[in-house]
């Protein structure tokens, strides 16, 4: 049974005579009787129309009507710019251009003068340098040689760059293999590196300690200070770490984005 | 053989990053790719056959030593021929060199002047060199190119005869691309002129 709901539209009948319907809607003509005669009978007008013989138009018709036409004058605009002229050259110039082109004189001659003159720059011919020349260069440059290259240059390299590499990693296995068989050796020695890093450090602390204590200065801040004074001294270094803080922070400020105005 | 046919069918960078590795055909490549543009370039510039053959070996000789600091991002091609430009330039600027050879000093003001300063094509005391360079520069279009101030010759050479876009000028020149626009339209405006001027 023909389902109703494929039949083809009016349209695809045209596309279909047009040879432009697709695939999946064109095989349904072949089981529906219905499209085909449709297909048919609009095939049928189709021929008769094309069949109908062209009428001339009476004598002195195209006077007629361009006699009521007026035929309005393009706009010139203004004259083409440099890089219109590029465009043009290019053959990207914009339609206005285009029109300005077809009816200014002076921009047509201008661009007629700029594409013989590119013509004929680009007809110029590149010049060969001597003999010799790629000799000549290659003499003076210094071609670098990358690490395989060089490696590989000749027996002689390959063998030191292969003695070099087992010395390497002989080196580093055998002191792998000793670390592994001389744990106790190894902990020993970092507990004495341990103790003894914190000895000199401990003695250094004091030195610096005793010396600093022993200056002149020191003895004088003792004796002055006093627990108002000390009070006072800190409120003002509180007064100037926090003004500081103020400053830094407007200094370093972000500047505020612009804003977009109104206009009045 | 096989390889520089294997060369030949890389892009530049491919190619530089050959040279990088050490690969001696891959430098000439290069060499062989761009020989001619950069010599004819700096030949158009300074219009002294020997002097610019001198000058394009140095600009190879500047930037394949140099090509360990070539940064890819940008073309080879407007990297050679920044080298290859700033090479003829600086030689112009030192010599002050006389860029009217053929029509006479650019100062000559007079007929007469502009008589006694021009060099003669085919006179007796060329030499075949100069000879060649006659032929090879002598044509109209040469020389008003050869009138053009050094700045907007390269331009123009680089923009028509070598085929590079703006962009790849101004970065060639170090020149804003605005700039780059400026100095090729006036190139081409005094082309113009001069090439009417010759007709006459």
């Amino acid at each position: 049974m023909t389902d109703h709901t494929l039949h083809l539209r009016p349209d695809e009948l045209d596309l279909l005579l047009e040879g432009r319907l697709p695939d999946n809607r064109t095989s349904h003509i072949e089981t529906c009787e219905e499209c085909r005669s449709a297909l048919d009978e609009l095939r049928d007008v189709v021929a008769q129309l094309n069949a109908l013989p062209a009428l001339e138009p009476p004598a002195g018709f195209s006077e007629f009507v361009m006699a009521s036409v007026r035929v309005a004058p393009l706009p010139v605009g203004e004259h083409l710019t440099a890089d219109d002229l590029d465009a043009w050259l290019a053959g990207a110039l914009h339609q206005e251009g285009r029109n300005h082109l077809w009816a200014c004189t002076e921009c047509r001659q201008l661009a007629d003068a700029e594409r013989a003159l590119v013509y004929r720059l680009e007809q110029l011919p590149l010049f060969q340098p001597g003999a010799r020349f790629e000799e000549r260069v290659m003499a003076k440059v210094a071609i670098p040689q990358s690490w395989r290259s060089r490696v590989f240059a000749s027996r002689r390299s390959v063998a030191l760059a292969a003695g070099l590499g087992s010395l390497v990693v002989g080196s580093m296995g055998a002191s792998v293999a000793w670390s592994l068989t001389h744990q106790d050796t190894l902990a020993a020695l970092g507990t004495w590196a341990t103790t003894l890093a914190t000895q000199w450090t401990l003695a250094a602390a004091q030195g610096v300690g005793s010396r600093i204590l022993a200056q002149p200065w020191v003895l004088e801040l003792r004796s002055a200070a006093s627990p108002g004074r000390i009070a006072a001294l800190t409120a003002v270094a509180t007064a100037l770490y926090t003004g500081g803080l103020f400053a830094m922070r407007r200094l370093l400020a972000l500047p505020a984005p612009r804003v977009a105005r109104a206009l009045p | 053989m096989a390889e520089s046919r294997e060369l030949a069918t890389l892009t530049d960078q491919e190619v530089v990053a050959l040279a990088r590795d050490g690969r001696e055909a891959a430098y000439r490549e290069l060499i062989r790719r761009y020989e001619r543009p950069v010599f004819s370039l700096v030949l158009r510039m300074v219009r002294d056959r020997q002097l610019a053959e001198d000058l394009s070996q140095e600009t190879f000789i500047k930037a394949l030593n140099a090509i360990g600091s070539y940064r890819p991002e940008y073309k080879f091609s407007s990297w050679i021929f920044k080298i290859a430009n700033n090479a003829a330039i600086d030689h112009l600027r030192r010599r002050e060199l006389d860029t009217l050879s053929l029509d006479g000093a650019p100062h000559a003001a007079t007929p007469e002047e502009i008589e006694a300063t021009a060099l003669q094509v085919g006179d007796k005391g060329e030499t075949p060199l100069e000879e060649l360079e006659a032929r090879e520069l002598g044509s109209a279009i040469e020389r008003a190119i050869a009138q053009l101030r050094p700045e907007y010759r390269a331009c123009i050479l680089l923009r028509h005869v070598e085929g590079l876009a703006y962009e790849e000028i101004a970065q060639s020149l170090d020149l804003p691309l605005g700039t780059v626009k400026t100095y090729i339209h006036r190139a081409r405006h005094e082309l113009r002129d001069l090439l009417a001027h010759l007709k006459q």
